[in-house]
């Protein structure tokens, strides 16, 4: 223990991180003695008593909010299971690494923990996390997921058969091909009316959305404030091997970006640097709208918020993230015909990874030092957070104040429900108080995704797929959308045309890197960074081949081949996982 | 006892039990960390402890020159770190000279403001002065449309991406934020200068210039000799934020300098080790440059400052 704690001070105190020493030194005592009793556990659920106040500890890698659970929702588990839950949160303290390294190396996470794939591999084989395999069959909610939950941990290296030590993250039952969105997550969408003024043309090609954008842009060189705008506007900051927005716009072309390689929706794994691939074509795209003058010149150096500004004050004409509709979108402005709509390209072939039926990226864990009565009362929170009744707090909120009930058992938002994102609205003071938001559960993952039918209701607890939400979201664009395309959405009309495909969404842990690889990564990264931005900026089309040649000369002494080999491995199992899937959905 | 008894010695030993709490802070927070250079020599990754399997020699920094791209690479961002700091270097001279000047101000108020105002940037993180930048400079900042409106340009200048003066740019930002506040301690200084040999001065009947020249400046040195010997030793600790928030793929090549080089390819990818055995680089060399600058100032002025 002495070591370890060692290893920790030095660690900090190498990054500079003072601040926590306090920290690591009490968690390794802590540990030390809760862990006579772990070989204890019985295979029982232990009768759980709420007699005594308990806090849990949750080390939570997707909170964005670090403190104890406050509000509405700190009220129910209070009255509910007289818990407290005290919530760490890496990306809140400043320096999230140094965080995980100090907490991981005094031997306590946390009593739960929320983790990346990757790292719970690590986590487990470190010693972090506790088999909860013994008992989680009794409980019945988490039951219900027990085929995604067993296939996750089936994944797992160097653990006993039958050992559970990870639940996976936004699970759903509706099957692992199903998709319930109604907007693809990445497809080019315009604003209706600028596209209508144009005469919608009908476009074969992305060229030909580039022209119809620059047709745009050439009749509304501002927005009605007088502020230059441009078709497509980009931003710098989410960068990672290669450029964000170049990867969202490479789902058109039928590929995903991950890491350096490109995974086709027939299975195929090609390098990223392939000349015939997604990205190149993303890259080609994006340059040739520069060529044509409708690329925001600050896209290169501008970050997120800048950009994010531009779409709120419709400067921009071009979004394919589908979530960046409401930056423009609503209700107000659909029925004046001005929303954002997909404009069909025939050529597209989008990329759709279906719901996460097996769960996203990330997992729920119970920490290797807590001790029987602990781990009882996490496991009872757990299974509530997975039932019908903690699913509808944590995806809809308060009966009363958010939704209120159909006389059918169907809910519909009320007027603060419809605005609690973006609104202050006040809870009552015996329901805990304070602002809806703030009380929200901080945790900001669950188990059970939104995508799951609630047997409440027989609805998604998704509040928009709700039929009282659609209906009166129906808008004037969205009905002469419906009426030009002949489809009730845009994932309707893509389906009809053949032009999605969907991908099963299968969780497989995928291995963290080891340092050399993490090494290469992060250079060779920088590097197609660096010479994307450039080449969508370059002068003409032989400048623009020749930096792509010279990076891919360059990546070569980088090591990009290693790196190529090991993402390809890494990444089989999840391909070999999505053929098996489609395999049996197509015998069933 | 017998120390109790000898007076002498018990007082110093006081003295020291005084000197003790600074000791134990200078070993814990300088020397104790020196341990942390192991890591240099393990191939160390969160969360697993460090054990002798994960010992790997000396391929950290074998790693750092293993092919040519990577030499070149290195090379050019020891350039960018030689050519800034080199800059900020020869240029220390000018927050002695700005409070040199300051102090001859006569108006009390206006001296006191444009001293506030040179000091506040100081305190404006790298982060906003970004932000104002960008305000300032991008396609449809101020700085472009005064050019334009003023018929200088057509096209708006893309002043952020462009790769060119990078080096005078970022030195420019630099002083900017940084000439008040380093003035700080010249104007201290200036104070502690006796008023006598002003008066001497005056009555040898110097003029203003000469007064400057031969007493304020002369006086001012060794405050200058032991600042610019703590420049030195921080030649390759430049900092990354300023270079961090300034950097985009065009003026990268240009920008990056040692610490930033480290963040962006170790830091940000958890190459732990990596990062230590630059950092250890990086110490060797700045005590050789402060050994040969204390060297040189026995040469050059007959007294060392160590």
């Amino acid at each position: 223990m002495k070591r370890k704690r060692l290893a920790a001070i030095l660690i900090a105190s190498s990054l500079a991180a003072t601040s926590l020493l306090g920290g690591c030194g009490s968690d390794g005592q802590k540990n030390e003695e809760s862990q006579s009793t772990k070989s204890e556990s019985g295979a029982e659920v232990t009768e759980v008593s709420h007699d005594e106040e308990m806090t849990l500890e949750i080390y939570d890698v997707a909170a964005n909010y670090q403190g104890e659970q406050s509000g509405w929702f700190g009220k129910i588990l209070k009255d509910k299971f007289n818990l407290k839950l005290n919530i760490i949160a890496p990306q809140v303290s400043g320096d999230g690494d140094s965080l995980y390294q100090t907490r991981s190396a005094s031997g306590n996470l946390g009593d739960i923990v929320i983790l990346d794939n990757s790292d719970m591999q690590d986590c487990i084989e470190a010693g972090l996390i506790m088999d909860i395999g013994d008992i989680i069959g009794n409980y019945e909610n988490l039951s219900r997921y027990q085929e995604q939950i067993n296939l996750f941990n089936g994944y797992l290296q160097n653990v006993d058969e039958g050992s559970v030590y990870a639940i996976p993250c936004n699970m759903n039952s509706n099957g692992p091909t199903a998709f319930t969105g109604e907007n693809a997550g990445s497809a080019p969408r315009v604003p209706w009316d600028y596209f209508k003024e144009i005469g919608c043309p009908e476009m074969k090609t992305s060229d030909d959305l580039l022209k119809a954008l620059a047709d745009i842009q050439a009749a509304h060189p501002t927005n009605n404030e007088g502020d230059a705008a441009y078709a497509i506007s980009m931003w710098k900051d989410w960068d990672g091997t290669s450029i964000a927005n170049a990867n969202e716009v490479a789902k058109w072309f039928g590929q995903e970006v991950r890491d350096s390689i490109l995974i086709g929706a027939d299975n195929s794994i090609t390098a990223l640097t392939d000349k015939e691939g997604a990205y190149y074509k993303a890259l080609q795209f994006f340059y040739k709208a520069n060529q044509m003058g409708i690329v925001d010149p600050d896209s290169a150096t501008q970050d997120w918020t800048s950009a994010n500004d531009k779409m709120k004050q419709k400067r921009v004409y071009l979004f394919w993230y589908n979530w960046q509709n409401p930056f423009w979108n609503s209700i107000d402005r659909g029925n004046a015909g001005e929303n954002f709509m997909y404009t069909p390209v025939e050529e597209l072939e989008i990329y759709q990874l279906s719901d996460s039926y097996y769960g996203d990226g990330r997992v729920w864990g119970v920490g290797s030092g807590v001790d029987d009565e602990k781990k009882a009362r996490i496991m009872e929170l757990l299974d509530w957070l997975a039932s019908p009744e903690g699913l509808t707090y944590l995806h809809d909120g308060l009966e009363g104040l958010i939704y209120t009930v159909n006389e059918d058992g169907t809910y519909t938002l009320t007027k603060d429900g419809e605005v609690r994102f973006s609104a202050d609205i006040q809870v009552p003071e015996e329901q805990g108080g304070g602002l809806w938001a703030d009380g929200q559960c901080q945790i900001n993952q669950w188990i059970v995704g939104s995508a799951e039918i609630s047997p409440l209701t027989n609805e998604y607890y998704e509040s928009g797929l709700w039929a009282s939400t659609l209906k009166a979201n129906e808008t004037t664009t969205a009905k002469e959308w419906t009426e030009k395309y002949g489809a009730k959405n845009e994932v309707e009309y893509m389906k009809a045309q053949g032009q999605i495909s969907m991908v099963p969404n299968n969780n497989v842990p995928l291995g963290s890197d080891t340092t050399d690889i993490a090494l290469i990564r992060s250079q060779c990264g920088d590097l197609v960074s660096d010479t994307s931005w450039k080449m969508v900026y370059a002068s003409d089309d032989a400048q623009f081949e020749q930096m792509w040649d010279d990076m891919t000369e360059q990546l070569e002494g980088l090591g990009w081949d290693q790196l190529v080999e090991y993402d390809t491995e890494k990444y089989q199992p999840l391909l070999d996982a999505r053929i098996e899937t489609l395999n049996s959905s197509q015998e069933s | 006892m017998k120390l109790l008894q000898d007076r002498k010695k018990w007082h110093s030993f006081k003295l020291f039990l005084c000197v003790l709490p600074f000791v134990a802070l200078v070993l814990v927070f300088s020397y104790y960390p020196l341990y942390g250079w192991m890591y240099a020599f393990f191939d160390y990754k969160p969360p697993k402890p460090l054990s002798m399997d994960d010992f790997v020699g000396l391929k950290w920094f074998k790693s750092l020159v293993e092919s040519d791209v990577k030499i070149d690479q290195l090379l050019q961002v020891l350039k960018n770190t030689f050519a800034m700091s080199g800059i900020t270097l020869a240029t220390s001279w000018l927050p002695m000279i700005f409070a040199v000047f300051l102090n001859e101000l006569r108006c009390v108020p206006f001296r006191k403001v444009v001293q506030t105002v040179t000091t506040l940037p100081n305190f404006i993180s790298w982060v906003l002065v970004y932000s104002v930048a960008f305000c300032l400079f991008n396609s449809t900042g101020m700085a472009n449309t005064l050019l334009e409106n003023l018929g200088i340009i057509k096209e708006p200048i893309l002043f952020l991406q462009s790769s060119d003066h990078v080096w005078l740019t970022m030195w420019l930002w630099l002083t900017w934020k940084n000439l008040g506040w380093s003035a700080i301690m010249y104007i201290a200084a200036i104070s502690g200068i006796d008023d006598e040999m002003y008066q001497a001065a005056k009555v040898d009947g110097a003029t203003r210039l000469q007064r400057i020249w031969y007493v304020t400046i002369p006086s001012l040195l060794p405050t200058f000799f032991v600042l610019l010997m703590l420049n030195i030793a921080n030649f390759l600790n430049n900092g990354m934020e300023q270079y961090y928030v300034f950097q985009n793929a065009f003026n990268k090549e240009y920008i990056q300098v040692l610490d930033l080089y480290v963040y962006n390819t170790a830091m940000g990818s958890g190459s732990y080790s990596v990062s230590v055995a630059i950092s250890m680089l990086k110490s060797v060399v700045s005590l050789v440059l402060l050994l040969g600058a204390t060297g040189a100032s026995k040469k050059i002025r007959g007294e060392s400052f160590l």
